[in-house]
């Protein structure tokens, strides 16, 4: 019952990222729009609708099937691909900081010191983001 | 840790399928224990154990490393 509640959210996310979309092509082809970038804005739209349709259409279909419901509700709650998922969020993590640090140091190298400055200051957030992030949970198990 | 679930598993004549859909977990979660390869939480070991009627230390053997 819990899960079919969580698809009907889905369902919901996805005709909200639907009419974002449609909103988002249609403001990139108003006349007056000349001050944004309307191919990227239009774009954007096209990608953001595709999502919502792809969404709406998925999960409208697991929840007319029980078979198919029970199917995913089982891959989802299974404990292994919980463990999974969370080993390869932390690998991702442990990943994506140690590359942002190696370009960094290879930007300051070639005097590309606003570039380096972003990622520095990219990486900073993500690590005090990550130190935030154990603190609360920390608190909380 | 070491398990004795395909053990079990073949004494009570039961597929991996079957085992899988009794426990709510995937059949790929099965073979991952059989063979060693993941550990089952608490949850999971104790109602392994309460599906084959047994103790929990006689699904999984305990060595120290």
């Amino acid at each position: 019952m819990d899960y079919k509640k969580k698809m009907k959210s889905k369902i919901i996310m996805g005709v909200i990222y639907a009419v974002l979309g449609i909103a988002l092509i249609i403001s990139a082809n108003i006349p007056g729009a000349e001050g944004l970038n309307t191919g990227y804005v239009s774009s954007l739209g096209t990608a953001f609708t595709t999502i919502g349709i792809v969404f709406i259409v998925k999960y409208i279909r697991i929840l007319r099937n029980p078979e198919l419901l029970h199917k995913y509700e089982v891959a989802a709650k299974d404990e292994r691909n919980i463990m999974l998922d969370s080993k390869a969020r932390g690998l991702a993590f442990a990943v994506y900081v140690v590359c942002a640090a190696v370009a960094m140091i290879v930007c300051s190298i070639f005097y590309k010191q606003r570039e380096a400055m972003i990622i520095g200051f990219n990486l900073c957030a993500i690590v005090f983001l990550y130190w935030i992030c154990y603190v609360i949970l920390s608190k909380k198990y | 840790m070491n398990n004795r679930i395909k053990e079990l598993r073949k004494q009570n004549k039961i597929t991996q399928e079957a085992l899988a859909e009794a426990l709510s977990v995937t059949r790929q979660t099965i073979i991952s224990l059989e063979s060693g390869k993941y550990n089952a939480s608490l949850q999971l070991a104790y109602r392994l154990a309460k599906f084959f009627g047994v103790k929990i230390e006689d699904v999984f053997i305990f060595e120290e490393e």
